[in-house]
């Protein structure tokens, strides 16, 4: 009987001795992915009568769009633990006539290491804008979500005011981001100017004196982002909150003042229910917070959005309040007061398979002060705009 | 003296504790935890199941993934057939059948008493990583005369053997979390 049981753990211990530990490296893996979308829209607007646009008559209440894009995704390991990779994507955009030329939206690499972060590199959304934390929402409902498609741009060329802090816009920029410390993670980015591309030369230069590094191309100029956050729970509520900011420079001649924006945001969830909100303040005009200087005399901008959203199986709802202001300044002697922009909204999100999602939502929009499009800059045309939009689609990821 | 030893642990295991403390609260997030507008990305799940259709490479997180809930190319669960592999690899393989999950080693004398030999065979019994997924059958043999004769094994030996596979798998699916990190 001894030496049954010596033989036998014998047998357990060479068993034990006899094992190998697998490989970290991790062969690199290109993919394909991408979405598709359409949406169908029914648009109550009283900017849209034959009155204001001019037009014989008042424009059509529906329309319907479709959307895509593209990505290829690159993904490796090193024997070291670095992991690698790189994006390309490729989207539809509305720079020519027919609305189907295609672009890149973000191309950037990045290296990251287990202890000391990531470093991404190209055209990438800044560091304040990928740690931010902003109202939560379900696909196509939000402050600036699928209602804005349909509607006609103001006289300034935005449809809305409210937004989240800038994304950076893609200009070719480095980022870091640090490792979570206890919950903390932090990080920065730097873009010499707003250009993105591989180009110097500035879109249609005419000659090599238009360079995107004279000191007068562009709007910004050494756009400086960062942000710091926070993610834990406690008992079953999940918390995230971060405070993003981004200062840049206006370009040599510009009687623009530097552009700044902040952003602090936090959300709660806890038995399927995400509750949250972001609020923006900074020295800027237009719908991108930061993108451009602030003309003298303006008053700082700033907007807020509170949402909630409720997700029960394939079912997600969510429901959202906006309101954001910008100083129209004085206009021909008259003050034009300030714009101010208020959005509601409720939505819901069904997904059909995983990927395959149908979603409808409901949101008004009253813009207060706000001139329409090819009325002359005159105190007399601010004016209160009144939006009802109702969509409908699908969206499909793979 | 004693007091000097006595701190000298004390600091030691504060330090130790402070790493430990420190390794499970440090790590780099994953690409995913970052805030992101992109309209793909506010889809939940994706068409086909992984985050866009492999061009080149092999499919780590799809192994992964399946290896939980039931494999691709493999008939059984992945984690429980290689630490099976890897608990019995001392022995010389005979049979291996991953699609059934038969495992059967040839005869194995251990060092220093060639006058006893060991067989084993292992079944994975599902796809599903849990512990009663592997049973290990194990046969041992002693020289007599000049012939090998049936001779038993000691109750607990298949049972400790199928605790090694349990405990190898559970750390093949640690180290495939942490290299999908």
């Amino acid at each position: 009987m001894r030496k049954i049981l010596l033989g036998t753990t014998a047998v357990v211990g060479a068993a034990l001795m006899g094992m190998g530990v697998a490989q970290a490296q991790t062969a690199p893996t290109v993919r394909v992915g991408g979405y598709f979308e359409f949406t169908g829209g029914y648009v109550d607007d009283n900017f849209d009568t034959a009155a204001i646009t001019g037009l014989p008559a008042s424009r059509s209440k529906v329309d319907f769009r479709s959307d895509m894009e593209i990505s290829v995704i690159v993904r490796g390991k090193a024997a070291n633990g670095l992991s690698y990779g790189a994006e390309i994507e490729l989207q539809l955009d509305n720079n020519n006539t027919s609305q189907t030329a295609i672009d890149t939206d973000e191309v950037w690499g990045f290296v990251s290491s287990p202890t000391l972060g990531t470093l991404q590199f190209g055209d990438n959304d800044s560091a304040a804008d990928q740690l931010k934390v902003a109202a939560p929402g379900v696909t196509n409902l939000g402050e600036s979500g699928g209602w804005d498609e349909f509607i006609a741009p103001e006289a300034g060329g935005t449809r809305y005011i409210l937004t989240t802090i800038n994304d950076g816009s893609d200009s070719t920029k480095i980022i870091y981001l640090s490792p979570q410390f206890f919950g903390f993670d932090f990080g920065v980015s730097y873009a010499p100017n707003q250009y993105e591309g591989e180009n110097f030369l500035q879109p249609a230069a005419a000659n090599n004196a238009a360079l995107q590094r004279n000191p007068n191309a562009g709007s910004i100029r050494n756009e400086l982002s960062g942000a710091i956050r926070y993610r834990g729970s406690f008992g079953n509520v999940g918390v995230a909150a971060a405070f993003s900011a981004m200062r840049a420079d206006v370009p040599t001649g510009s009687t623009l003042r530097d552009p700044n924006a902040y952003q602090a945001g936090l959300n709660l969830s806890a038995m399927g229910f995400t509750v949250g909100g972001h609020y923006i303040w900074g020295r800027y005009s237009g719908s991108a917070p930061g993108r451009g200087g602030l003309a003298a005399g303006l008053d700082n901008s700033n907007n807020w959005t509170l949402g909630a959203t409720y997700r029960a199986g394939a079912i997600s709802v969510g429901a959202f309040y906006s309101l954001g202001k910008r100083d129209n300044g004085v206009v021909g002697g008259v003050d034009a007061g300030d714009r101010e922009q208020q959005a509601v909204g409720v939505g819901a999100v069904y997904t059909v398979a995983p990927g395959l999602e149908v979603f409808a939502n409901y949101t008004n929009i009253e813009d207060e002060n706000v001139r329409p499009f090819g009325a002359a800059n005159v105190a007399a045309n601010y004016r209160n705009r009144s939006i009802d939009v109702f969509i409908l689609g699908t969206r499909l990821a793979f | 003296m004693r007091l000097t030893r006595l701190m000298m642990v004390g600091l030691t295991g504060t330090l130790l504790a402070a790493c430990s403390a420190l390794q499970g609260n440090v790590r780099t997030p994953e690409l995913d935890e970052y805030s992101s507008d992109r309209r793909r990305d506010q889809v939940r799940g994706r068409l086909g199941g992984s985050d866009g259709i492999l061009l080149f490479g092999t499919d780590r997180s799809q192994q992964r993934g399946g290896a939980d809930q039931g494999g691709v190319g493999i008939g059984v669960n992945a984690f429980l057939w290689r630490a099976a592999l890897d608990t019995l690899s001392f022995m010389p393989l005979s049979s291996a059948d991953p699609f059934g999950g038969v495992l059967i080693t040839d005869w194995y004398s251990p060092p220093g008493n060639p006058s006893e030999r060991f067989r084993a065979t292992a079944y994975i019994l599902g796809r599903q990583l849990r512990s009663d997924g592997v049973r290990v059958a194990l046969f041992r043999q002693e020289l007599r005369g000049n012939a090998w004769v049936d001779v038993p094994v000691s109750a607990g030996t298949a049972s400790e053997l199928e605790d090694q596979v349990l405990a190898r798998a559970r750390e093949l699916r640690a180290q495939s979390t942490a290299a999908a990190r």
